[in-house]
């Protein structure tokens, strides 16, 4: 359970240090939030 | 009999070039344009004895498109006049500096240590990155086939070098410049770089970084406009017996057992052919020409979702002065960070400020037939500007929004302008759809982000009609003139391979 919560943590703090900046914070978010279309336009 | 056998859709440089080159493999090709003229985005008008380019204003990569002619026996020299352009781009500070980024590496290095010391060596360590980038990608990436994940496993495969690079495909174009750059200046500098493929620098995939240095490999304009590319490739596609039809817009996509049949004019003519190529915006040929009925829900889904790629306003100039420019392409540039607040803050929200940066393309310096003695001509390209305007219309104000960029260019780039000014024409998103019926007057026809790219952008070799092949700036590698070359490359191998 420890280990379960430590490892979370660094990789929450590994994540928030990557995305610390603006400009990563929005380029990360433009692909996520298309991830959804993936599937559907490997179709298309 | 069909008609022909190869029928084309659109004579942009991705149509007319996918035509000669079927024309080239003895096939019957006829290419039907719904406008007055071929060329697409490449396109030059005349009017009151100036020869105006309609959007692009030089070309990149000119070896991909000397592949393209090379496959046809020629060479892009032997087909069309190519003016060399040295300095590669002038830029105009925010601040008022201006830096002059010659051809050659050495020179530029030598600009970049005038303003910024300290950057000398990032532009080393970035020439060097990008150059091998470069020659991993261009023969890989840009003339291969991503229909699928196999072909997308297959390109990787035959070139193992670009996977050093997939750092580049996964961060933006901003961390990768500002990965080499430290110098507010300089990064300002290629900051506008980044629209070349439709997105501002915080949002557009890192390998896109490389742009400003290919230009160092050499950017071209075509003498007598820009149309001579296109013009070039209809040259060869017609020595082979390819037919062009202008004023023919294309109503229906014709499809009979999940196969092409032909396509139906809007004046009602019915032409037959087994093999349709649409060089015109997928989202668009799919839902409107192919009809929803011949798709796959899924398809459906996903051609829904795409987004268009931004839209672009142009300010046509024609002058009785020699404007106050140094080089044929000078930026007027902004820092980085307001670069991207523009587009969160103005072209998502709908609106177009009066405040411009972009480009002033001074035709006119690198080919002074274009105008009358004396008379020169700059095409301004614009900020990005969103289709639909929050709260107004293009067309609404278009007269008050002319005069007031004028009067600021005048007052800021190019003093004396106001008063020199023969005629102008501003040319909005929604003057684009009309002209060339690109939806939303996008000019790379969807965005250029990863999840609208390789196997996500529509396919070459459709999945759900068969005989229907799609090149240009909606397919696999993207927008732009070299880029819509090699996919008419790729388009016409596809047939070579499955249309015996």
């Amino acid at each position: 359970m420890n280990t379960a919560l430590i490892v979370t943590g660094v990789v929450v703090l590994l994540l928030l240090f990557a995305l610390r900046k603006k400009s990563r914070r929005s380029f990360a978010w433009n692909l996520l939030r298309q991830v959804v279309y993936l599937i559907p336009r490997y179709f298309a | 009999m069909n008609d022909y056998d190869v029928i084309v859709i659109g004579a942009g440089c991705g149509g007319l070039g996918a035509g000669a080159l079927l024309a080239h493999q003895g096939r019957r090709v006829l290419v039907v344009e719904q406008s007055e003229r071929v060329g697409g985005c490449c396109s030059t008008f005349e009017k009151q004895g100036y020869k105006i380019d309609l959007g692009a204003s030089i070309i990149e990569f000119p070896q991909v498109i000397d592949w393209c002619f090379q496959r046809m026996g020629t060479t892009f020299a032997k087909e069309v006049d190519l003016v060399a352009i040295d300095p590669v781009f002038s830029a105009i500070l925010h601040d008022g500096t201006r830096v002059s980024y010659p051809i050659s590496l050495e020179g530029t290095a030598k600009e970049i240590g005038r303003i910024a010391p300290g950057d000398v060596k990032g532009w080393e360590r970035y020439s060097k990155k990008m150059q091998g980038f470069l020659d991993a990608a261009l023969k890989g990436f840009f003339v291969s086939p991503a229909t699928n994940l196999a072909d997308v496993v297959r390109l990787f495969a035959r070139t193992p070098a670009l996977l050093k690079y997939n750092s580049m495909f996964f961060g933006s174009y901003e961390g990768i410049i500002r990965k080499y750059f430290k110098n507010e200046k300089v990064v300002e500098s290629l900051s506008f770089h980044s629209f070349y493929a439709g997105l501002p620098p915080a949002l557009l995939p890192g390998h896109f970084a490389m742009i400003p240095y290919a230009e160092h490999g050499g950017i071209y304009y075509a003498k007598g406009g820009m149309i001579g590319i296109p013009k070039g490739f209809q040259k060869c596609g017609e020595r082979s017996g390819m037919k062009v039809k202008l004023n023919a817009p294309v109503r229906k996509i014709l499809i009979e057992n999940k196969r092409v049949k032909g396509v139906l004019l809007e004046d009602g003519t019915e032409i037959t052919a087994g093999i349709v190529v649409s060089n015109i915006n997928a989202k668009k040929m799919y839902l409107e020409m192919v009809g929803e009925e011949h798709l796959p829900w899924l398809a459906k889904v996903g051609l829904k979702s795409y987004t268009y790629s931004m839209a672009t306003p142009m300010l046509y100039l024609c002058l009785n002065y020699r404007p106050p420019l140094e080089d044929h392409h000078t930026l007027m540039t902004l820092p980085m960070d307001r670069v991207n607040a523009y587009w969160n803050d103005h072209y998502m929200k709908g609106s177009f400020p009066r405040e411009q940066f972009g480009i002033l393309s001074w035709t006119t310096k690198s080919d002074p037939s274009l105008a009358p003695k004396g008379h020169h001509i700059i095409a301004v390209t614009l900020a990005p500007g969103v289709y639909r305007l929050k709260g107004t219309h293009w067309d609404q104000n278009r007269q008050a929004l002319k005069e007031s960029i004028i009067q600021y260019l005048s007052d800021t780039y190019l003093p004396g302008l106001k008063e020199h000014v023969v005629f102008a024409e501003l040319s909005t998103p929604v003057d684009f759809e009309k002209r060339l019926r690109s939806p939303e007057g996008a000019i790379y026809a969807l965005r250029q982000d990863l999840p609208h790219s390789m196997m996500f952008r529509p396919s070459a070799r459709s999945r759900h009609v068969r005989g229907l092949y799609l090149a240009g700036a909606s397919t696999h590698p993207g927008g732009g003139v070299p880029t819509v070359t090699a996919s008419a490359m790729i388009a016409a191998d596809l047939i070579e391979k499955y249309e015996k």
